[in-house]
């Protein structure tokens, strides 16, 4: 090791003496950085762009022609199912990670703190076992649990409690949604509380402050920008899925996603279809500012 | 998104080596000695295509066709007995199969499998060249008589020349649990607004399936030829069916609620969504209403740009021979109704069980009867307004 720092100092006095090994290192972080440049430009950059152009062509004979038309603009601004979809899509979405975050705490809390450091291992492993299995397995597994003849009301109904209509409602999309995001949820979390620091919560308490002053002030604040990660997380992922309101929402509950997969199936309208997705783009990119800057607030400067 | 997720339903009663065997014994008799007799003849015909080639090894057909049609039952008997190598490009949705077959570049198919309400738009594309009848006598011989190329089935015919061979057809009707519902109960398309049904109708989440049938609920004997008023119509028929929904379900879905009791009646339901239920024991059937049905095609047209033009019309000849036809008919993805007689005769012969699920009869249960006694409309695209508009009155149904 200290003989890899060695080399290291070596290498950095070397660099600060040349110049010609200057230019290599930066050829070096060239090569480095130019697949993910190349990658991130061919499959992100140039379909956004491609995605933001597709919205003014249009659709002749079920096939997208190059133009310049505002009509899909205007037929999807002026659209109330859109704005129904809009809104719809970010209060579930938003419903889904606040409730996924707040199951999550302290849950991952008691992973954290009442866990052995090789069982919180175990538990982190059994967080991601499930992303082994296809998204749209589980969520399918999740309709034979809350369909009314389903797992959960034939054990419901041998104690004794009327059949609960779970499938088709709100409820089970949110359990949809948090198939996907919880587990990601929770290693987000253990992950942070893991490095949160426990003898400020003692010396909170030794200062006289109580629980709840504790939990808001100290691990609250201290969590801040992982709270608001995971909060985040959860509710893009929610925001782009189309499988869990057609899956467990019966199709009832159209989501900005199922209105574009709609739009395309109505004859091929991908132009169209593309100024929801622009809309969705939108949307998310603001929210991923807006928490940026609310989890890393711009350092006020002291006078 | 019609028919993909229906692979892995069991097919109990007629297994791929099963039909093998039968395939072999059969040989010589009714259905392929007809097929061999046909391939002789178009190989005695002076050829254009570059396909054409003599020896074993006969060139390549291009097929695009919907999912499920790459099965190795249905190829494998015409790669062998001609040497020509079939390449499938399979497809999960009409509008696709449009998009691929207008916008690919000439040449990169020479057989299209089509749901024929398409048929106007690839013309209109170019996508497309006409079938001479001649060169598919088995069709004018054997095909039942509506499916006749001198029938002229009316979305086959643009400009009096044939642009398809039928190769199935089906309903969509109305399938319901019969634990719930007696077959009285569901001769009309009412039934969906009884007290019972609240909250127990399902469908595919696709316009065109559904809208059908309840458009000839509505009164429109030709469901998708609607004026601006019995548009509106329809608008209003719906948002009073709207409280009585369950949701909208994928294939797949639609199904699986179907047989778990989740939904009881689904209006644009038929066979392809009840034969699998059924032979699982589930209490499920389908029934044409008073009110009409919709019936789909299937059908198979040349490609504009086709390549191995003469390969093409071989392949199309073996599809539509009794052999070829059944295994159509009973692919292991989705099955249906086969448009050649001797197709009929051999799984009435070879398969009795399936003929009885397919409605291969001629009596008042049987799959011709709605269509011989005038109570089913072609499926078409909208005649007066986009599909678009269709599209969006759906997503407002769904909305409501």
């Amino acid at each position: 090791m200290s003989k890899e720092i060695g080399v290291l100092t070596a290498t950095t006095d070397a660099i600060l003496r040349k110049p010609e090994r200057k230019q290599r290192d930066l050829l070096l972080r060239i090569a480095l950085g130019t697949p993910l440049m190349v990658w991130q430009t061919a499959f992100f950059l140039v379909p956004l762009l491609l995605m933001f152009a597709m919205t003014v062509w249009i659709v002749e004979n079920f096939t997208v022609v190059p133009a310049l038309e505002w009509s899909n603009w205007t037929r999807t601004l002026t659209d109330p199912v859109f704005y129904g979809a809009l809104v719809r899509t970010l209060i579930t979405a938003t419903c889904a990670a606040v409730v996924g975050v707040v199951i999550g705490l302290p849950f991952s809390f008691a992973v954290v703190r009442g866990l052995s450091a090789r069982a919180q291992k175990v538990a982190l492993v059994f967080l991601i076992v499930p992303f082994f299995t296809s998204y749209l397995m589980r969520v399918f597994s999740w309709q034979f649990m809350l369909a009314d003849n389903g797992v959960l009301n034939v054990l419901v109904s041998s104690i004794g409690i009327r059949g609960v209509n779970l499938l088709d409602t709100p409820v089970a999309l949110v359990i949809g949604y948090l198939t996907y995001s919880f587990p990601l949820i929770c290693v987000i979390l253990i992950l942070s509380i893991k490095t949160l620091d426990h003898n400020l919560e003692d010396a909170a308490r030794n200062l006289g402050a109580g629980p709840i002053r504790i939990f808001f002030r100290v691990v609250v604040k201290g969590l801040k920008p992982s709270l608001i990660a995971a909060v985040t997380f959860a509710g893009i992922l929610a925001f782009g899925d189309v499988i869990t309101p057609q899956v467990l929402g019966g199709g009832n509950f159209i989501m900005l996603g199922n209105l574009v997969v709609d739009t395309v199936k109505g004859g091929i309208d991908f132009p169209r279809a593309a100024t929801i997705g622009v809309a969705m783009v939108v949307t998310i990119m603001t929210v991923t500012i807006v928490s940026f800057i609310l989890a890393f607030p711009p350092k006020k400067s002291r006078s | 998104m019609r028919k993909l997720e229906l692979f892995n339903k069991p097919r109990t009663l007629l297994s791929t080596e099963n039909s093998i065997s039968r395939r072999s014994l059969l040989k010589g008799a009714v259905g392929v000695s007809a097929f061999a007799a046909a391939s002789a003849l178009a190989a005695c015909a002076p050829g254009g295509g570059s396909g054409g080639g003599s020896g074993g090894k006969r060139g390549v057909v291009n097929v695009l066709a919907w999912s499920g049609h790459s099965d190795s039952a249905l190829l494998d008997p015409f790669q062998k007995e001609t040497g020509i190598t079939v390449r499938v490009k399979e497809y999960t949705d009409a509008s696709q199969m449009v998009a691929l077959a207008t916008t690919s570049p000439p040449g990169t198919y020479d057989v299209i499998h089509v749901d024929p309400e398409y048929i106007g738009q690839l013309r209109a594309a170019n996508a497309l060249q006409p079938l001479d009848p001649s060169d598919f006598p088995d069709a004018e011989e054997d095909f039942l008589e509506e499916f006749k190329p001198s029938s002229k089935f009316p979305i086959h015919w643009y400009d009096d020349e044939m642009y398809a061979l039928a190769w199935g057809f089906d309903y969509i009707a109305l399938a319901y649990n019969t634990d719930v519902y007696s077959p009285s109960d569901v001769e009309t398309y009412e039934v969906m607004m009884s007290s019972e049904a609240k909250g127990k109708v399902g469908m595919l989440d696709w316009w065109s399936n559904p809208l059908g049938p309840i458009s000839m609920w509505a009164g429109n004997k030709d469901p998708f030829n609607v004026t601006a008023d019995e548009f509106a119509a329809l608008e209003s028929v719906l948002s009073k069916l709207r409280p009585q929904m369950s949701g909208f379900y994928t294939v797949a879905n639609i199904i699986q609620n179907l047989g778990t009791g989740q939904v009881n009646l689904v209006p644009g339901g038929g066979r392809q969504f009840t034969i699998g239920l059924i032979q699982e024991g589930k209490p499920v059937s389908s029934v044409v209403p008073k009110e009409g049905a919709v019936q789909t095609t299937e059908s198979l047209t040349l490609a504009a740009g086709a390549q191995n033009v003469d390969g093409a019309k071989e392949f199309i000849r073996y599809c539509i021979s009794p052999e070829g036809n059944a295994q159509k008919s009973l692919l292991k993805a989705y099955q249906n109704a086969p448009v050649n007689e001797k197709t009929w005769k051999l799984i009435q012969d070879t398969e009795p069980e399936w003929a009885e699920l397919l409605g291969l009869n001629t009596g008042p249960d049987g799959v011709l009867a709605p269509m011989r006694e005038g109570r089913t409309a072609l499926r078409r695209l909208p005649e007066n307004q986009t599909p678009e508009e269709w599209q969006d009155l759906w997503t407002r149904f769904k909305d409501m």
